[in-house]
């Protein structure tokens, strides 16, 4: 008898592992994965050296239990280890409209408010999916160019070319877009419409916490400007840019 | 223990397969999209005009010029204010104020406008008087008359210079055009003197135009003088023999080419193993005399042989070269189909960068001393002239190269004829001439430009619609010309003496018919 049980155990451990990894392969990407679904095959079991535990499977043992050295999450209730969750980004339409023939400036900007229950807080990234990032069919406003490693503390292009570029705001962003009043990634500050970068086809980390801020969130704001050359001339035509924020629990 | 240990080692497992799920990442993606008009509205002025000068050109008219403005877009006109008040609207840089009170003190300005209507701000201020108005017979008492004499004309490939005096101190002004409207400019001296001169610019080479002179002196005595100027023609070069091919055969290649048109000294036909001969004395002189064919016995199965064929003048100068080449094949290789010139060359991309810019339009297509008008990449010829073709000499750098130009017979692509394009004796162009092509159609024309220091081959091709305009009688009565026109048109010259001959009889068959035979007199009755 026991013979057996150990036999299925055996099996139905590894067909578990088997439908674990299925399953999570239907949900996952190549950067992350979709908190796993409810299989209703295992609880989180651990070891220590001092117990062991049986159990079949099923909601057994369920619930949260904890010595000090070791923690079981057993059960599907248990299996949420975070909370993850980003509001609906709305699109934006660049203002006023730009006259391709003469210099001039338009802006514009996007808010999201990002949640974690993650002890270990979260990272927030920014890309475009295309490069250049802004474009028609026809032409295109190159990606903002700082004059250094740092963001620009102001935007700058020269009389000949149009660049676009993104600054994001908010408690949270990350030090390469806090400014010391003139400069950036130096100080605390967060001052507006400061700290300038190219928005290019790799992700760019633009916030970060090393804690949950699980119930109320954090405000992040992520501004957007083109800019014409006096100069420069810039083919008429609708321009756009697809851009994805990715939002990772730490 | 066993058992302990079983369970152990499956816990373990378990714990490795699950946990090595949970440390996978957790992430929210969340998209948007950024969008921006941008329209095309031009709001910048055109610079102000400067440099405004204003001439008085007779007692009615003063001319005016300025320096050209600048902008954003582009500029399309320009104002041209009297006295404050608009005037004028021209799209050049002159303006002949007429319709002006003799005598008088006028203030010009300029301002310059866009497509998008903008306007630059007004220039400054140029001011002229009017010359006073001519007074008939002399005027103030005198009966002397003003007379200009000694006209000369001194012309050049784009423009002339006139000279011409008269017998009293007057101002003079030339005006010329391609009428006696002489409507294409004008010039006006601002001293009184008893010589002077002109100098006009910018006119087409090879052409007649007419000018006009006009003198007054101090007190309004007026004199004219009218005629006309040609300008000196193009220059064109000796003619290349044409239909040059060289047709390989068993154990020889048969040469084979028509002579041109012209009086000259005799044909040099120079042979090279290496590549065309660049001149005439590049390479092996096979043959020299006034023949239209030579059979070259002194080659090899297997080896390409190059030739180029040249035309001596009677001046001992050479024409550009017309080209040709051959190879006997080796036994069991099929024979060879013609290629495009240079296509056996290694396709090398590697010119010298003015080399790559070259495009059709900057070859000139020369007849009768004027340049034919090449639109786009077609070019339109008279097929019964001779044609030069020529680059100027500075479009090119000064590497060694070899420019090629070929026609490709209009209807049998298999067809071409090949010329070397070579620097002039005074160094300006690097010039072909063409005899008559004789045949009305399009030929495909491609140039290709050799740059052997950078290695490299420029192809460049257009169209030559070439048309037989003086009839189909070649140019001249030569002997020659006489026995080449039967030649050519032998089968239409039978199928017309045939026509003629069946007309003739059918106007004698129509005539018999029709001849009317004169009634028999009436016996005269008896009247016993």
């Amino acid at each position: 008898m026991k013979r057996a049980c150990h036999i299925a155990l055996v099996i139905l451990v590894l067909g578990g592992a088997v439908l674990q990894s299925l399953s999570a392969a239907v949900m996952s990407s190549s950067n992350y994965k979709i908190q796993s679904d409810s299989i209703n095959l295992g609880g989180g079991l651990s070891t220590s050296t001092s117990y062991t535990q049986e159990s079949t499977f099923g909601e057994v043992a369920t619930g949260e239990s904890s010595s000090a050295s070791y923690k079981i999450k057993a059960g599907y209730q248990q299996m949420q280890e975070v909370y993850l969750a980003i509001t609906a980004a709305a699109d934006v339409t660049l203002s006023p409209s730009l006259n391709g023939l003469t210099a001039g400036t338009s802006t514009g900007s996007t808010a999201v408010t990002v949640t974690t229950d993650s002890p270990a807080g979260y990272e927030l990234y920014i890309k475009a999916s295309s490069s250049p990032a802004l474009s028609s069919s026809s032409d295109s406003f190159a990606n903002y160019t700082p004059a250094g490693a740092d963001p620009d503390f102001s935007f700058t292009i020269t009389s000949t070319v149009s660049e676009f570029g993104f600054s994001p705001e908010g408690t949270d962003i990350a030090q390469e877009y806090q400014d010391n009043g003139s400069a950036c990634n130096t100080g605390s500050s967060d001052t507006d419409n400061s700290c300038w970068n190219a928005l290019t086809t790799t992700n760019e980390l633009i916030a970060t916490k090393s804690s949950g801020n699980h119930p109320s969130g954090t405000a992040i704001t992520v501004e957007f400007r083109a800019e014409n050359g006096s100069s420069h001339t810039q083919t008429a035509g609708a321009y756009s840019a697809t851009t994805t924020l990715t939002l990772l629990a730490l | 223990m066993k058992h302990l240990l079983r369970t152990i080692a499956g816990l373990t497992l378990m714990a490795f397969i699950f946990s090595s799920h949970f440390s996978a990442l957790l992430a929210l993606e969340d998209q948007f999209e950024i969008s921006l008009t941008v329209t095309s509205t031009d709001v910048t002025a055109p610079s102000t005009p400067t440099g405004l000068t204003a001439t008085a050109i007779s007692s009615s008219q003063i001319d005016l010029s300025w320096t050209a403005s600048t902008d954003n877009v582009g500029v399309t006109s320009y104002r041209v204010y009297r006295d404050n008040a608009l005037v004028a609207n021209p799209s050049t840089t002159s303006y002949s104020d007429t319709g002006l009170t003799a005598a008088t003190t006028y203030a010009y300005a300029v301002s310059a406008l866009d497509a998008a209507g903008n306007e630059s701000a007004r220039s400054a201020t140029s001011s002229a008087t009017t010359l006073s108005a001519a007074v008939p017979g002399g005027g103030v008492g005198t009966t002397r008359r003003l007379a200009i004499f000694g006209v000369a004309v001194t012309p050049e490939l784009h423009g002339a210079t006139i000279t011409w005096q008269t017998n009293l101190d007057a101002l003079g002004t030339v005006e010329w055009g391609n009428t006696t409207s002489y409507e294409l400019g004008g010039i006006a001296s601002s001293e009184y003197l008893t010589l002077q001169s002109a100098h006009l610019g910018g006119l087409s080479a090879g052409t007649t135009y007419y000018f006009r002179i006009r003198a007054i002196d101090s007190v309004g005595r007026e004199a004219f003088f009218t005629d006309t100027l040609t300008t000196l023609p193009l220059p064109e070069g000796l003619p290349n023999p044409s239909g040059f091919t060289a047709v390989p055969r068993e154990s020889d290649i048969l040469l084979s080419w028509r002579n041109p048109q012209i009086s000259f000294d005799a044909l040099r036909l120079v042979r090279s193993k290496t590549f065309y001969p660049a001149d005439p004395f590049d390479g092996e002189v096979i043959y020299e005399g006034r023949g239209e064919q030579f059979v070259d016995t002194d080659v090899e199965r297997g080896i390409r042989y190059y030739y180029t064929i040249f035309t001596r003048g009677r001046d001992g100068s050479y024409s550009s070269g017309a080209v040709a080449d051959a190879r006997i094949p080796l036994p069991g290789e099929p024979p060879e189909r013609p290629k495009e010139i240079f296509e056996r060359l290694p396709k090398a991309p590697a010119v010298h960068p003015r080399i790559a810019d070259l495009t059709f339009r900057d070859f000139d297509f020369i007849q009768n001393g004027r340049k034919r008008e090449v639109v786009g990449d077609t070019v339109n010829v008279d097929g019964s002239l001779n044609l030069t073709v020529a680059l100027a000499y500075e479009r090119v750098p000064e590497v060694l190269k070899t420019i090629v130009i070929s026609l490709v017979s209009p209807g049998d692509p298999e067809k071409q004829f090949s010329f070397l394009l070579r620097v002039n004796k005074d160094k300006t162009r690097y010039e072909a001439t063409i005899a008559p092509l004789g045949v009305s159609g399009t030929y495909v024309v491609r140039i290709a430009v050799v740059d052997y220091k950078n290695q490299g081959l420029k192809k460049i091709e257009g169209l030559l619609l070439a048309t037989v305009l003086k009839g189909i009688f070649p140019r001249g009565w030569s002997f020659q010309g006489i026995r080449k026109f039967m030649v050519d048109y032998f089968w239409l010259l039978v199928l017309l003496l045939f026509l003629l001959a069946l007309l003739v009889e059918f106007i004698r068959t129509v005539l018999k018919k029709r001849q009317v035979v004169p009634p028999l007199p009436l016996p005269i009755p008896n009247r016993e």
